[in-house]
């Protein structure tokens, strides 16, 4: 069976994403300060050598005519390294040291689709047959069984389907764009007729069970959401990655408790006129990434830590096109507080390359494994790296 | 050969109500109850080709004609969804508008890269006029429609620099799928497709920008053009698998076992990657009629809006429900991937499943209502009939006051 037909196919939907009891969001206050992780995904591959750039790099220039930014335009960084220009914000949070730069993160061989990339980056695994469960989804039911369970929430703010990366997750899933969508149409009457129908009898699992669950979990919802808007907080860029931030804002006032939330930007995939639309995305990220880490202030709400991440960097070599093609290795950002901050995982080795593209030199699996343990105090074992080496990202106590 | 335990052979158990509502709601959109009470009636085999608009006399091949192009020029992506929906809602064509969406979802292209809704427009045409045809005819047409050069670069490639995403996606998605080709496969195709351009909205071939040199794709060594590479991925047998297991997906709702799906795709391979004659027997299989496919498909939001209100006959403004479509998560002529919409319960999530009874709510305020939406509902005496046509399934109490809400809103109505 192919990988796409076997995510798509409801068996493994079933499996995936079997709802938990609704009502479980917005829940009673807890006691212990909340903690939470904000899941960023630069869909369609980022080219991260424009967003962390190698400085008196002559190689650069020459594979990269048209794209390479000149050292001083770039914002500061570290020696060798500087950011894109549209990343202030950034900058001056690794300044602080609440930022870690991670170069060089992929996974043996790499695979250049999307989707199989993609799918590998959620599910934390290399195994076309394992695309059932996802890296944190499986965390979070170790985590259960060892600890029994919490009042972790989870949120999908994206666009689109359930991040394979929630999958397997004994925790129910809220997915929303804005508390208005969980708004049914005015009359009291159609809620109640819903509300009834919520209660009848159904096969456990079944496609009845799963939309009379949804139902329910929405009816819920929008009854503790009511009156809550997120379009009129100032403190948020007006895009959509804005929004969505001002939406994790809502979320960390409103819900309490740990929480994961799932974000996205699109259009990462530049294979032509990249400087007319990756400067403008990497604006709205560093944008976004600045407003939420002042806006959660984390003695009033707890920890929040960012994971900021793509499912492949690009080709170092630019196209006729005056963009880039799929590649491997690529950077990532983690944001939070208990961070040491820095860069790991080397400078760009732009000399040593893998059919012309960044070799993987820091497994993925690292990442996720050091930032679950520094912002939800989960270790997870099955994350532990298979190649490379541990990076230490947090602060030495 | 066709053996008794070929899937793909005739279906010849009983042709009931039942049988004729799911032949209606996956080969069409919904079973209006009329049409489904006539489907009952005339049998399996006439039914099938009154779909498939093979029976009459003239087959007019459905565009979405002037109106459509006059929005596209003006810019406004939703009222050219909201025309598209007009249309499939009122067509008498709804197997051509069902392939048409399989293959927008299929050769995904979205408007948000592509930013030019005649292009676009054009391209649904496409889907519409050819959809029913030879698959190498609609490849060899979408490989130089003006929007897919755009989509995937196509148009920006040169001998020099190669632009390798159309030459990968039409491997991974459009015809053999993901593991049965190679990386170097890839950048060899790259090189015969580069020259492909676009001047002025049109295809032209730049002989300057082609490559001229030997190729060595999927095995095969030679000076090969960007047709040559189509006719070679076409030939593989993969190509009749990977297809096979799409339209499986896609008018099934999940997949059957691989020794089924082997023989839909020789059914594909001996009607020579015709359409009209594939589903002429897929839709008429035992496959299709096997009762492990009669319930667990979730309608996409267009399937679902479309259902009813062909199953109401009714009159509606298109913007409104294009808007809606949107709010339950699919955006015609803009998927949000190349891979086009995830399905089955990837649709439903907190939000989609709220707006999709808020459709309802609008459709049951009928005229009143933003949707303007008018209707006629049955008399009493046929009011079950009409319910298991929506439903597939008894509703135990039907008030007078509330029926179509209390239909509607009843989980079934998102299956079909």
């Amino acid at each position: 069976m192919e990988r796409r037909d076997f995510l798509r196919s409801n068996a493994a939907m079933a499996l995936a994403f079997g709802l938990a009891p609704a009502g479980r969001f917005f829940g009673s206050e807890s006691l212990a300060p909340s903690r939470r992780l904000i899941l960023v995904e630069l869909t369609g591959g980022n080219d991260s050598l424009s967003m962390i750039v190698p400085k008196k790099s002559p190689l650069l220039h020459k594979l990269r005519p048209t794209l390479a930014l000149p050292d001083q335009q770039l914002l500061p960084l570290s020696q060798s390294l500087g950011f894109h220009p549209n990343m202030p914000s950034c900058s001056s949070l690794l300044k602080k040291k609440q930022l870690a730069v991670i170069n060089h993160v992929g996974y043996q061989h790499p695979n250049r689709s999307h989707f199989l990339s993609m799918d590998f980056w959620h599910s934390g695994g290399t195994d076309e047959k394992k695309l059932n469960v996802g890296w944190l989804g499986k965390a979070l039911s170790d985590q259960a069984q060892k600890r029994g369970s919490s009042s972790l929430s989870l949120f999908h703010l994206a666009d689109g389907p359930m991040p394979l990366c929630f999958a397997g997750s004994p925790h129910p899933v809220l997915s929303m764009r804005d508390p208005r969508d969980l708004k049914f149409s005015g009359e009291k009457d159609s809620r109640t007729l819903l509300r009834a129908l919520v209660g009848q009898k159904r096969k456990k699992d079944s496609d009845i069970d799963f939309l009379l669950r949804s139902t329910e979990e929405a009816l819920s919802s929008s009854e503790k959401l009511e009156g809550k808007k997120v379009r009129t907080d100032k403190a948020f860029s007006q895009d959509a990655f804005g929004k969505q931030m001002a939406l994790v804002s809502l979320l960390a006032k409103a819900s309490p408790g740990d929480q994961v939330l799932f974000t996205r930007i699109t259009g990462f995939d530049t294979h032509s006129a990249q400087r007319s639309s990756q400067p403008a995305l990497l604006a709205s990220l560093d944008r976004g990434l600045g407003q939420i880490m002042k806006a959660l202030d984390h003695k009033k709400f707890g920890s929040t830590t960012i994971l900021v991440y793509s499912e492949f960097g690009r080709r170092v070599q630019e196209n006729a096109s005056k963009g880039t093609d799929h590649g491997a290795g690529g950077s990532v950002l983690v944001l939070g507080s208990w961070l040491k901050g820095g860069v790991f995982g080397g400078n760009m080795d732009l000399d040593n390359l893998l059919d012309g593209d960044l070799r993987p030199k820091v497994d993925f699996r690292t990442v996720y494994h050091e930032v679950l343990e520094g912002s939800l105090g989960i270790r997870a074992k099955h994350l532990e790296a298979t190649f490379g080496s541990k990076l230490g990202l947090a602060r030495t106590r | 050969m066709r053996s008794e335990k070929n899937s793909m052979s005739t279906y010849s158990g009983a042709f009931r109500l039942e049988e004729a509502r799911h032949l209606l709601c996956r080969g069409e959109f919904a079973a209006p109850m009329n049409r489904t009470i006539d489907f009952q009636s005339q049998g399996l085999k006439a039914s099938v080709e009154q779909m498939l608009g093979s029976s009459g006399k003239t087959v007019r091949a459905p565009s979405l004609g002037p109106r459509a192009h006059r929005v596209a020029l003006r810019n406004d992506l939703t009222s050219l969804q909201g025309t598209f929906l007009l249309q499939a809602a009122r067509t008498t064509h709804p197997l051509s508008f069902k392939m048409a969406l399989f293959w927008h979802d299929h050769f995904a292209c979205g408007n948000r890269k592509v930013n030019d809704l005649v292009a676009m427009n054009n391209q649904m045409n496409l889907f519409l006029e050819l959809g029913l045809g030879s698959f190498q005819h609609l490849l060899a047409k979408v490989a130089r429609d003006p929007a897919m050069l755009v989509f995937l670069d196509g148009a920006k490639s040169s001998k020099e620099k190669p632009n390798e995403n159309f030459a990968r996606e039409v491997m991974e998605l459009f015809t053999l799928g993901e593991g049965h080709y190679s990386e170097n496969d890839v950048k060899e195709a790259a090189r015969a497709f580069a020259g492909w351009r676009l001047a002025q909205g049109s295809f032209y071939l730049d002989k300057q920008a082609q490559d001229t040199g030997n190729k060595r794709i999927l095995g095969k060594v030679g000076n090969f053009d960007g047709d040559d590479v189509l006719e070679i991925l076409v030939k593989q047998k993969s190509c009749s698998q990977y297809l096979a297991r799409k339209l499986c997906f896609y008018f099934l709702g999940s997949l059957p076992k691989d020794n089924e799906i082997d023989d839909l795709a020789r059914v594909i391979r001996q009607e020579n990657f015709c359409f009209r004659e594939i589903l002429k027997r897929f839709l008429s299989s035992r496959l299709f009629f096997d009762d492990r496919f009669r319930v667990g498909r979730i309608k996409s939001p267009v399937e679902f809006v479309l259902g009813v209100l062909r199953s109401l006959e009714a009159r509606f403004s298109g913007t409104q429900l294009a808007r809606l479509c949107d709010k339950m998560g699919q955006s015609i002529f803009d998927p949000p991937g190349v891979d086009g919409w995830p399905e089955g319960r990837s649709w439903i999530n907190s939000t989609t499943i709220v707006a999709r009874h808020r459709f309802v709510h609008q459709v049951v305020a009928g005229a009143t209502g933003p949707l303007k939406c008018r209707f006629a509902l049955p008399s009493g005496k046929t009011q079950p009939t009409f319910a298991f046509c929506l439903l597939g399934a008894e509703v135990s109490s039907l008030e007078e006051t509330n029926l179509l809400e209390t239909i509607l809103s009843q989980p079934q109505a998102q299956l079909g």
